[in-house]
């Protein structure tokens, strides 16, 4: 796998990574995937297994929590904040 | 052990008959931790709230209310949520991360009383086998501080393995509670998937995820998993208690897959030790019978396909935009990229380029559709193999605890770590890891079982007959 393959699934994964170190998960990747592509190999039927029993939950529509219950806490995490706003970067003004 | 060794049980009557408090229990506990936790580095932080935590456990006896797990010291893995309390998952990008909220495990523990000591080492975000990975330094193996204690959930096996915790959670997503149990000498329990609630447990691949009790004793795993197996409406996975139920009829038949144990690179002592176990299973009244599982052989390929597909979607969230690390940049995207390349450690941004990769168009029915019709197989193969077995035998781990450093360099080498363990992941069937014998220079080594769906008691009834409890 080529750097510039590695540098564009580090783009899909929104994480920058540094030259070498892309060169380096090129090796890696290609060993992994030499691997798990074993999996290729068995012969699937296409059947899949019966539907667990245990699917589609849903939760009643319903107000659990009172208002403001975790707003401080939420506030409190926020890497920067004004007013109890979440301040992030501008995107229309370019 | 430098304290008495106890199990719950025998706790629980100390301090329900008045000959131990709860504040002389938790303070040998602490006086341990004090002495060993900084060269083990088994606890990221011990909790600031344990006199209180004393306080009302010690209320609870006085008054009656106590129950089993009252005033039990606890140590927690560090991707379980706790109100108040950082869970940072060993990772930069949640280092000074609050809990806004008790995950459902923790909220249990607290209504019992239990004492919540700290929040243990991990490989970071769940991912590795030997704790190596954390991004805040490895944790010893307390039974030899030169090798690793397993991973991911190694810290909370070291704790309880050098003497800081009575019990420890974990989670198991493709064998991290029981390998690092096999690896410090502990019971060590993944529960059928379902049962305990995954929510406040940070999510590593939803569909593999499972918290499970680390223990001395298979009794006291017996008694957190019937504490913590409820169901809970907040957990879209939690199945409800009717639904939990399973049509198996026991035959004391344990099935021994033997082809796929002997796979090249399983240690000679291991094997020896496993044929130990079965002799004694046998003197026990099981029979033991060879099985043929071709599809598990193939699990730890779908699980390194389905595994990093489901972490690149449950790490999206980590953007340095609402908590965590966050890195300043000219535009929003150089904020994410920025936030997230210096927020996640080398392993996890291997997991998310390889799961980017897998989920890419072009790619996605080579990979990931294959491996969830496999999945589907592997499933169906269980189902067929415990119409003639009640459970499944294996060692827990190919390798004794390796010396640290050892398997850093080649990630597919520290991936055959979970060989064994990953194909009760794939099927969602509880597993259990007991302590079975040692290798010559005294290395712990663990007995595998795995039950089918929902036979949780299965195992806790075979491991205590095992160990003689």
């Amino acid at each position: 796998m080529d750097k510039n393959q590695v540098q564009g699934l580090a783009k899909l994964a929104r994480v920058e990574m540094s030259d070498t170190e892309t060169e380096a998960l090129g090796h890696d990747l290609e060993h992994i995937l030499s691997y798990v592509s074993n999996i290729t190999a068995v012969a699937a039927t296409g059947e899949r297994n019966k539907l667990p029993s245990h699917r589609n939950q849903f939760a009643e529509d319903v107000v659990v929590n009172t208002t403001g219950e975790y707003r401080d806490d939420i506030i409190a995490a926020f890497p920067d904040s004004q007013d109890g706003f979440l301040k992030v970067k501008s995107i229309l003004n370019q | 052990m430098p304290h008495p060794f106890r199990t719950i049980e025998e706790t629980h009557n100390a301090l329900k008959n008045g000959t131990l408090t709860v504040r002389a229990l938790v303070d040998e506990y602490l006086a341990v931790i004090t002495e060993k936790n900084p060269d083990i580095n088994a606890y990221l932080e011990v909790f600031t709230d344990i006199d209180e935590q004393v306080s009302r456990a010690q209320t609870m006896f006085d008054n009656g209310t106590a129950t089993m797990l009252t005033g039990i010291p606890v140590a927690m893995k560090d991707n379980m949520l706790i109100k108040g309390h950082v869970a940072s998952a060993s990772s930069k990008m949640l280092e000074s991360y609050v809990a806004s909220y008790d995950g459902t495990v923790a909220r249990i523990l607290k209504e019992h009383g239990a004492i919540l000591i700290g929040r243990t080492n991990m490989d970071e975000f769940a991912m590795g086998s030997s704790t190596e990975n954390s991004a805040f330094g490895r944790t010893k193996n307390p039974l030899d501080t030169s090798r690793v204690p397993g991973g991911s959930s190694g810290g909370a096996a070291a704790a309880l393995a050098m003497g800081g915790a009575l019990i420890s959670l974990g989670s198991d997503t493709g064998g991290s509670i029981r390998q690092p149990a096999a690896f410090c000498d502990l019971v060590g329990m993944k529960p059928t998937y379902g049962t305990i609630s995954r929510h406040g447990l940070i999510a590593m691949a939803s569909s593999l995820d499972q918290i499970g009790p680390m223990t001395h004793t298979v009794r006291d795993a017996e008694i957190l998993f019937e504490a913590l197996s409820v169901h809970d409406p907040m957990e879209a996975t939690s199945v409800p208690v009717e639904k939990r139920i399973s049509t198996h009829t026991e035959k004391k038949k344990i099935g021994v897959p033997r082809k796929m144990i002997s796979q090249e690179g399983l240690d000679p002592e291991i094997l020896t030790a496993f044929e130990i176990s079965l002799e004694k299973l046998k003197t026990q009244g099981y029979e033991i019978v060879d099985v043929d599982m071709p599809l598990s052989e193939h699990a730890l390929a779908v699980y390194y396909i389905l595994q990093p597909a489901e972490v690149s979607s449950n790490l999206a969230r980590f953007d340095g935009i609402r908590f965590g690390l966050s890195e300043d940049g000219n535009t929003l995207l150089e904020v994410y990229e920025k936030s997230r390349g210096k927020g996640f450690g080398k392993e996890v941004r291997r997991r998310m380029i390889l799961g980017a990769y897998i989920l890419s168009h072009g790619y996605y029915d080579a990979y990931y559709a294959k491996a969830l019709a496999v999945r589907s197989m592997i499933e169906k193969e269980f189902e067929t193999l415990f119409e003639q077995v009640d459970m499944i035998a294996t060692p827990t781990s190919p390798f004794l605890p390796f010396v640290a450093g050892e398997k850093v360099a080649d990630p597919l080498a520290m991936y055959m770590s979970d060989f064994f363990a990953v194909p009760a992941n794939i099927a969602g069937i509880p597993a259990i890891s007991l302590p079975a014998g040692h290798a010559k220079n005294g290395l712990p080594i663990g007995l595998q079982l795995m039950a089918p769906l929902f036979e949780d008691k299965m195992l806790f009834t075979c491991g205590k007959t095992f160990l003689g409890e």
